[in-house]
């Protein structure tokens, strides 16, 4: 048994990232089979049509079968149970059936990988690799008045169906046109224009089109005015989280006062921000006011904008948990370029998703890429790159053109300093540094 | 309560099939033909409507 535990080759498991590659090679797999039972003949009149397991069948049906009592023809009530599945995984775990379990997200996510690899992304010119041309984004100008049109569509198809016979997407939907295989010249034109706009624009089609992405905004209670916001366009002046923050007069804490709170602090001043500082050891005479280990709660509770840039050590990790983000206020934004497991992952995440803080800056990440070839990775477990109101970078806190020099400034300062009998920049080696 | 990353993908189909299920159960069965006639189906649908209003708002 021993031998055979030393010979067996340990697996490693599959990422996140790939197991939901598979999900949606399997999702796609199963719309294929429905989409040939779809063609056979009789089949759609018995059910077997394609609107039947489709959950926005289920909102076409819907009033037609408030008001007349019946179904749209080549719907039905799976088609609602079906929708009832999509919107109680959205309450649940919000927008997680477009990213794992929508056959049209998954196309879409193929073709946008498709699109990386012919634009140029494996390249690697003087061994960094160079970046895809597609698919790329909007601009802001066109994106924004585009993101309305979902909301659009919806509200005209729900109102269609009210006297409609047939669902009123069906002549022209995507799903239609993807896994039908009985094409119409009008299906095969939103085929082109589906398979083009996914390779110009990420899931062009997601963010613009789905009428039942846009029924899920809603049930996520993610409005229109709120993601106006969230890309710089104030909206309306009488919600007050719509509203800008004024730092001058707010508390910043800094959240580890070494060498980079200590740089901090003049541009947050300058600001007009009152500077406050959480560290393992503090200075009552100190010129900003320090608080200690088991005031952490206390200085969180007051603090508008926290920075951290704390080193992970055991002391650190964890050392912002979710009861700990629970004392920062709604209207806190919080900037981590210290270390990711300073601030706990999972309680990150959750309030960020949940709207209980402002937002977040987040430098320092869970989960970084292998190099050479450089490995394509989101850098958490949690989507993060989901969330409107995160700021992400690659940890290049310290990536500026002239940093060689710099740092040989600093080395070249600590051996002058150590020559003349000084001691400079002391690690703190039994604190896990 | 802190909840495994890995299971993530586990936590989506369940509740997607949970959900189908309860729907199922709650009488939005397919019947044989496609496609539904009557208006008993109604009552039900507008009572899942007030549940999920219920929890949305």
């Amino acid at each position: 048994m021993t031998a055979r535990s030393d010979t067996m080759v340990r697996r490693k498991p599959a990422s996140l990232m790939t197991i939901r590659h598979r999900l949606q090679a399997a999702v796609v797999f199963a719309m294929f089979l429905i989409g040939l039972r779809h063609v056979l003949p009789g089949e759609t009149s018995r059910g077997g049509a394609l609107d039947f397991f489709c959950p926005f069948g289920g909102v076409e049906t819907l009033l037609p079968l408030l008001l007349r009592g019946d179904t749209l023809r080549t719907t039905g009530l799976l088609s609602l149970a079906i929708l009832v599945a999509v919107v109680g995984l959205s309450l649940l775990a919000g927008r997680a059936f477009c990213g794992w379990l929508c056959p049209l997200g998954a196309v879409q996510d193929g073709l946008a990988g498709a699109a990386r690899r012919l634009s140029g992304e494996k390249r690697h010119i003087r061994g960094k690799k160079s970046p895809a041309r597609f698919p790329t984004r909007l601009p802001a100008a066109l994106d924004r008045p585009l993101r309305y049109a979902k909301y659009v569509i919806l509200a005209l198809i729900v109102l269609a169906s009210i006297t409609a016979v047939y669902p009123p997407l069906h002549r022209f939907c995507p799903v239609h046109a993807l896994f039908g295989l009985r094409l119409t010249p009008l299906l095969w034109g939103v085929l082109l224009v589906f398979v083009a706009t996914s390779l110009l624009v990420e899931r062009f089609s997601c963010k613009y089109l789905c009428p039942l992405g846009a029924l899920l905004a809603v049930t996520n209670r993610v409005v229109a005015a709120d993601r106006a916001m969230r890309r710089g366009d104030w909206g309306d002046d009488h919600d007050e989280r719509h509203l800008g923050v004024q730092l001058a007069g707010k508390v910043a804490l800094l959240v580890g006062y070494g060498a980079i709170g200590r740089a901090l602090r003049p541009s947050l001043e300058a600001l007009g921000m009152e500077v406050r500082a959480y560290r393992r050891r503090p200075r009552a005479d100190g010129s900003v006011r320090e608080y200690g280990p088991g005031k952490l709660h206390e200085a969180l509770a007051a603090a508008d904008a926290v920075v951290v840039s704390l080193p992970a050590t055991p002391d650190t990790e964890g050392l912002l948990g979710a009861a700990e983000l629970a004392r920062l206020k709604p209207t806190a934004a919080l900037v981590n370029v210290g270390r990711g497991k300073v601030i706990d992952e999972e309680a990150l995440y959750r309030a960020l998703a949940a709207g209980r803080l402002l937002g977040a800056g987040i430098d320092v990440w869970y989960r970084y890429p292998k190099r050479e070839p450089l490995e394509r990775v989101f850098p958490s477990a949690y989507p993060f790159q989901e969330l409107d109101n995160v700021v992400m970078s690659p940890h290049r806190g310290n990536d500026v053109r002239d940093w060689q020099r710099v740092a040989a400034r600093d080395v070249l300062a600590t051996l002058t300093a150590l020559a003349a009998g000084e001691e400079r920049n002391r690690v703190d080696l039994e604190s896990g540094y | 309560m802190k909840v495994n990353a890995r299971l993530f993908p586990l936590i989506v189909v369940a509740t997607f099939l949970v959900f189908l299920a309860l729907a199922l159960l709650l009488g939005l069965r397919p019947e044989p033909g496609g496609g539904h006639r009557g208006g008993q189906t109604a009552t039900q649908v507008t009572l899942l409507l007030a549940l999920f209003l219920g929890s949305v708002l």
